[in-house]
């Protein structure tokens, strides 16, 4: 027997057990777990949803249903004195809790159709009034003040303010991303140098913004006289550093930086 | 002020006001206790609600608010354009009866009861601003808890949420019949 219902139309498994009840025409507190089970099992093999999500909640539901039939399939303890309970009055009671909020939904559908022809105004206060704020009164604000008072209360503030400083921790700071790389700034003055050749070390460091710039453009200097690709000249003490570029291409320091 | 006078000052401030304003907050604004406020309001929800008058006064929650009567709906089409309103979807519609009838409630307490996941509907609720976030649980991870908002009950009509529709016993037993006769008519045949 198939069920000729696409899955989009349930909700989920709650729903398509509800939907199946209503189909069988059986009563919910007296569920023929054998059938609803088959045609529960039956319908998620042919559902079509790759979502595992989904999928899953509905394969809880058929475990739960399985659970039930075969507990119900066992034979009674005769000997157990207090009647054993009906393994299917959990589930019942989900589904009467469900189907009521099925039910209470459609009756607030009906009071949102009529509540929806109902119509209300919005706030017409101009912003000068609606935004007014009454003048504060100094003079009555600061009454009985003194500037010592005033002083206390700052050195208290201060002092908050310094217990807040877990000082351990403080010291750690903040971790910042490297605006400026090494090897990009080799990079650029590899590219300088391909143009220019020779170029004073004082202008080069000029043209850099900021300090950082200017510690890692000076790293790159050292860096590529390090493997010979500039030579660096200083005719006297406090002189201008002259830079010779003598290298021919752009070699790419990057993986080399990471092995220092 | 007189009885005539602290009803103009009110029909005054909740047509200025349009939105719904508490009626602590109005009866300050007149300058009378919270008991004669109430009263004059609800005398004057009263004479609003002859035939011969457009709009009303509706309580949401101990707060009041002016709106058109529902009569108007089809003269006030006519002269405004009010753009078509998007009615939810039984979905979200099954969630926000669950939130408006279980508030608090946690989203995995709605989930139980719908079976299926539920944060998409959560989520679009609270965008329509018809849930919201109304405090947490004290349990594990401090889960959210949900209520419906003051919009919630403007858009469906209702006062207060003890104005709830009922969930009615009968209803349950007329469900449990139902199935019941319809199982009896099949045994007949």
């Amino acid at each position: 027997m198939s069920i000729p219902v696409k899955l989009e139309a349930f909700e989920g498994p709650l729903d398509l057990l509800l939907h199946l009840i209503d189909k069988n025409k059986v009563n919910i507190h007296d569920i023929p777990i054998v059938e609803i089970t088959e045609q529960y099992m039956e319908y998620i093999r042919g559902m079509e949803t790759k979502d595992l999500d989904i999928m899953s909640e509905f394969l809880v539901m058929a475990a739960t249903l399985i659970k039930i039939k075969s507990q119900m399939l066992l034979p009674k303890d005769e000997t157990k004195e207090e009647e054993e309970e009906d393994p299917r009055k959990e589930l019942v009671e989900r589904l009467l809790e469900y189907k009521m909020f099925k039910y209470i939904s459609l009756e607030l559908k009906d009071r949102e159709l009529d509540a929806g022809k109902v119509l209300y105004k919005k706030p017409t206060i101009p912003e000068e009034i609606s935004e007014y704020e009454e003048e504060v009164d100094t003079a009555s604000l600061l009454q009985g003040l003194t500037l010592a008072k005033l002083h206390r209360i700052f050195e208290s503030v201060i002092k908050r303010q310094t217990d807040k400083i877990d000082p351990i921790r403080s010291k750690f700071g903040r971790i910042e991303k490297e605006e400026v790389t090494l090897s990009d700034k080799i990079e650029a003055i590899q590219q300088f140098g391909l143009l220019h050749k020779t170029f004073s070390f004082r202008k080069l460091l000029m043209a850099q913004c900021g300090k950082m710039e200017v510690i890692v453009t000076f790293l790159g200097v050292l860096e590529l006289m390090k493997i010979g690709q500039v030579i660096v000249n200083q005719d006297s003490l406090f002189d201008d550093i002259t830079i010779t570029f003598v290298g021919d291409e752009i070699k790419d320091m990057e993986e080399d930086l990471i092995l220092i | 002020m007189e009885s005539k006078n602290i009803e103009a000052a009110i029909e005054a401030i909740l047509f200025t006001m349009g939105e719904a304003i508490e009626l602590e907050r109005i009866a300050a604004a007149v300058g009378q206790d919270i008991e004669t406020t109430r009263k004059v309001i609800n005398r004057m929800m009263e004479q609003y609600d002859l035939p011969s008058r457009g709009i009303k006064i509706i309580e949401l929650e101990g707060a009041y608010q002016l709106c058109t009567k529902i009569e108007m709906y089809e003269t006030l089409i006519r002269i405004a354009h009010i753009p078509k309103k998007h009615f939810l979807s039984d979905v979200l519609l099954e969630t926000l009866s669950i939130i408006a009838y279980k508030q608090p409630i946690t989203k995995i307490e709605i989930e139980a009861i719908r079976g299926v996941k539920s944060d998409h509907a959560v989520n679009k609720l609270i965008e329509y601003n018809l849930a919201c976030e109304v405090g947490r649980m004290d349990a594990p991870g401090r889960p959210i808890l949900f209520g419906t908002t003051e919009e919630f009950l403007r858009s469906f009509g209702i006062q207060s949420l003890e104005d709830l529709p009922v969930i009615n016993p009968e209803k349950v037993e007329d469900f449990k019949l139902e199935v019941e006769e319809e199982l009896q008519l099949k045994l007949d045949i």
